[in-house]
């Protein structure tokens, strides 16, 4: 039984990786086709991910967490490991422990109405490490090292760097000075501080629009991951799933939508979901 | 009672993070033990923090089978690919078990549908794009040509409709990727920089606020 | 005409975006890309590091920035093996991420033979950005007790050399979410290790201040970047010519979408303007 879930790769053999790609294949489909409309096929897809990747959260987080960075450190000698890595847990007992359990099961009481202002004192513990950690370092980098970037060098010119140089320096400045006294509320924004703050918004357009650019460009690399997927690793190397098997998977599902949709309005099939 | 409920969460807030910040200037061996001994006790109650997340949607779900909402179907195959993913797991070894079913399922199952979802987005922002992009004043107008030069001068079609223009001469300065890279290292730089001042700010301020206990919303509603 | 387009409805707009992408990589067009500066001072500080230092690399992204990432993080591994770097990985963003990583240095294995705890050790995810990263400033294997394969870590040859970030000699962080910005905030500030970061191009843009104040030596981003560390990785090392190099490829339906796009807001912006003309036209009548 252990074998059948922890060698499963070589229980199914050969089988098991195509059938796994045209699961693969088959769900990327699924998802694709909410383009066309919402369907029963991307409902299923879309219910079976909330599953699976909170089974895989769950896991992890007792295998990688609570056992052992949290048993492993109070009772090292309960653990049982079916990988036999006695090394790991070969170590003295730190009782110091109980005390983040103690304010990790806090968290939980959170699902117990009358217990549950405990869960604040994780939270504060938590948020307050946090804040803790949080003042020196953003200090030190976001506005330290950032304000300093932003002074120098503005000038010497004539010391071997070109003009140009010097030229980006002034506007960068500038373009951070105007773009902070736009977000300077506290005064009315007129008169020289108007004018300043209408060269601030155009700084940020220019670097909004350059940031929309770039993420238009995102969204379109993460479809052509997919069209990668299913044209060339099933094409070229696996042959596992060749294109036209998914052209007629694509049919078969556009067929079924039809006849589930019937009557409910135009259900035309179009490639699109491919 | 009222002393439990709030300012025992007030006073825990205050000395981690008074703590925590005099540990970040103190370089002795003491306090980078405390420091990272601190790093596992934040770990292990985050690890906590994610259960709940589980646990409501299990109950999200479970309460949607046992009324019989519309699609309640669905929410079976929530609860079960859960239990499916979960006993895969703890039986047979997890992502350190690279030939497990665990591992077989996160590599055909959730791979293939978490990189699609988001896939979606490429038609969605086309279409957003085209739709709403209008250079209707000057700031708009200028938030266009600068997304129009940052989606031509990073593909290759876009950097070949200007590369008959020599390098190295002051011309060279319209070729579509050094257009492209200066307005990235230039204007791009000064309005991040802005928003970065801003954020830090804030960041530090909040946290200021939640160490004196000014700031208390993380406690949420009651008493 | 544009008001013809504007009345299609959106599925045959999808349809002809689905071709866009489709097209060139059925027929397996390739273009030549000109790797931008700040991609290739990444490249070149690899590549200028003597045989065997310490890379530190955040595997920081899941399933669904992996059409991206992966690319990329193929790419630079290749590099980091092919120069005979020890590399150190963690992925400090999400668990999900971990099986991923798993594959990625399993693909490694495979084309360099590098072996896990010798050449390279990839120690999987804990919760919590911030503790992680300084878990590594001060002590890797206190924290990380065990890799991702749960062997433990201690005894690893690969940690007598590196102890903690002051081993590092570099650091990129490849990521979806803003985790290059924790590196420098937790990380690099503190051990003072060089850092670049590889990321989604929906943050690209957001990372240059940290260029311009040298806090990143250097970014690749999103799909680009991946294609300019491939051409780089080809124009140092023939033989890398015989790998797949998908970025580069990806790029041809990237700018084939890229230009579709541009039209349509063209077109719709000729509309608009048309429209307003009207109105105004009306307005005065």
């Amino acid at each position: 039984m252990l074998n059948f879930f922890s060698n499963w790769v070589d229980v199914i053999g050969v089988p098991g990786e195509i059938i796994g790609y045209w699961i693969a294949v088959g769900l990327t489909l699924c998802m694709l086709s909410f383009l066309y409309k919402d369907n029963p096929f991307f409902k299923l897809a879309e219910h079976l991910y909330l599953g699976i990747s909170n089974g895989y959260w769950l896991v992890y987080v007792w295998q990688a967490v609570i056992k052992p960075e949290l048993l492993g450190r109070i009772i090292p000698t309960y653990i049982f490991d079916p990988l036999e890595q006695t090394e790991l847990y070969n170590q003295d007992a730190n009782y110091l422990f109980i005390l983040p359990g103690l304010l990790g099961l806090f968290l939980l009481l959170r699902l117990i109405p009358a217990l549950g202002w405990l869960s604040r004192w994780s939270l504060a513990f938590y948020i307050g490490w946090g804040a803790g950690v949080a003042i020196p370092t953003y200090m030190a980098n976001y506005i330290l090292r950032q304000a300093t970037a932003t002074f120098t060098p503005l000038f010497g010119m004539g010391n071997g760097e070109p003009y140009s140089f010097y030229i980006n320096n002034w506007l960068i400045f500038v373009g951070v000075l105007s773009a902070l006294v736009y977000f300077f509320f506290s005064v009315e924004h007129k008169g020289v501080v108007g004018h300043v703050s209408k060269v601030g918004i155009w700084t940020l357009m220019l670097a909004f629009g350059a940031s929309f650019g770039s993420t238009v460009m995102a969204r379109v690399s993460l479809f052509i991951g997919r069209a990668r997927f299913l044209i060339e690793d099933g094409g070229s190397g696996t042959l596992y799933y060749p294109f036209y098997i998914q052209l007629a998977l694509i049919i078969i599902m556009a067929v079924i939508l039809y006849f589930v949709g019937r009557g409910k309005g135009p259900a035309k099939p179009e490639e699109g979901s491919a | 009672m009222q002393f439990l409920k709030r300012n025992i969460p007030v006073l825990i807030a205050f000395v981690m993070g008074i703590a925590m910040v005099c540990q970040y200037y103190i370089p002795s061996q003491a306090s980078q033990d405390f420091g990272s001994d601190m790093n596992i006790w934040t770990e292990i109650i985050f690890a906590f923090a994610l259960l709940i997340g589980v646990q409501s949607l299990i109950h999200n779900h479970t309460n949607k089978i046992r009324r019989k909402q519309v699609g309640y179907g669905f929410s079976w195959a929530v609860i079960i690919s859960m239990i499916a993913m979960t006993i895969a797991g703890l039986i047979g070894g997890g992502v350190d078990n690279t030939k497990g079913m665990y591992f077989w399922m996160f590599q055909y199952l959730q791979v293939p549908m978490q990189a699609t979802v988001f896939s979606i987005l490429c038609f969605y922002i086309a279409t957003a794009a085209y739709r709403a992009f209008r250079a209707k004043t000057p700031e708009a107008t200028m938030l266009l040509i600068a997304a129009a030069i940052a989606m031509l001068g990073r593909v290759p079609v876009g950097t070949e409709l200007t590369d008959w223009i020599p390098l190295g001469t002051f011309w060279a300065n319209l070729r579509m990727e050094i257009m492209t890279d200066w307005l990235l290292n230039i204007p791009n730089t000064a309005g991040f920089r802005a928003v970065m001042f801003g954020v830090g700010l804030g960041i530090i301020s909040t946290s200021l606020r939640i160490i004196f206990g000014i700031e208390r919303t993380y406690m949420g509603g009651g008493d | 005409m544009t008001n013809f387009f504007f009345n299609l409805p959106r599925q045959f707009i999808y349809l002809i975006i689905a071709l866009a992408v489709f097209i060139p990589i059925i027929l397996g067009m390739e273009m030549d890309v000109i790797p931008a500066p700040e991609a290739e001072a990444v490249f070149n500080i690899i590549e200028d590091l003597p045989d065997g230092s310490v890379i530190l690399f955040g595997q920081d992204y899941d399933p669904s920035s992996e059409p991206e990432l992966t690319p990329m993080t193929t790419a630079f591994l290749r590099h980091c093996f092919l120069k005979k770097h020890l590399v150190v990985s963690v992925n400090v963003f999400t668990v999900d991420g971990v099986g991923l990583g798993q594959m990625a240095f399993s693909k490694m294995e495979d084309e360099f033979g590098v072996v896990s705890g010798e050449d390279y050790v990839y120690l999987g995810f804990r919760p919590g950005v911030a503790n992680s990263i300084r878990a590594i400033n001060s002590d890797i294997t206190n924290y990380y007790k065990t890799d991702a394969n749960g062997v433990p870590s201690a005894s690893m040859p690969i940690f007598e050399k590196v102890k903690n970030g002051k081993d590092v000699d570099f650091m990129l962080s490849i990521a979806a979410g803003a985790t290059p910005e924790a590196w420098i905030l937790y990380g690099a500030s503190e051990s003072g290790y060089p850092m670049a970061a590889g990321c989604t191009a929906v943050s690209f843009a957001s990372y240059f201040p940290f260029y311009n104040s040298g806090q990143m030596k250097g970014i690749l981003g999103g799909l680009k970047g991946a294609a300019d560390y491939e051409e780089l990785l080809v124009r140092n090392y023939p033989e890398m010519k015989e790998k797949s190099m998908f970025a580069k490829k990806g790029m041809v339906s990237q700018s084939w979408v890229h230009i579709l796009l541009l039209v349509l807001i063209i077109l719709g912006n000729i509309s608009f303007i048309r429209e307003r003309a009207i109105t105004r036209r009306g307005g005065k009548a």
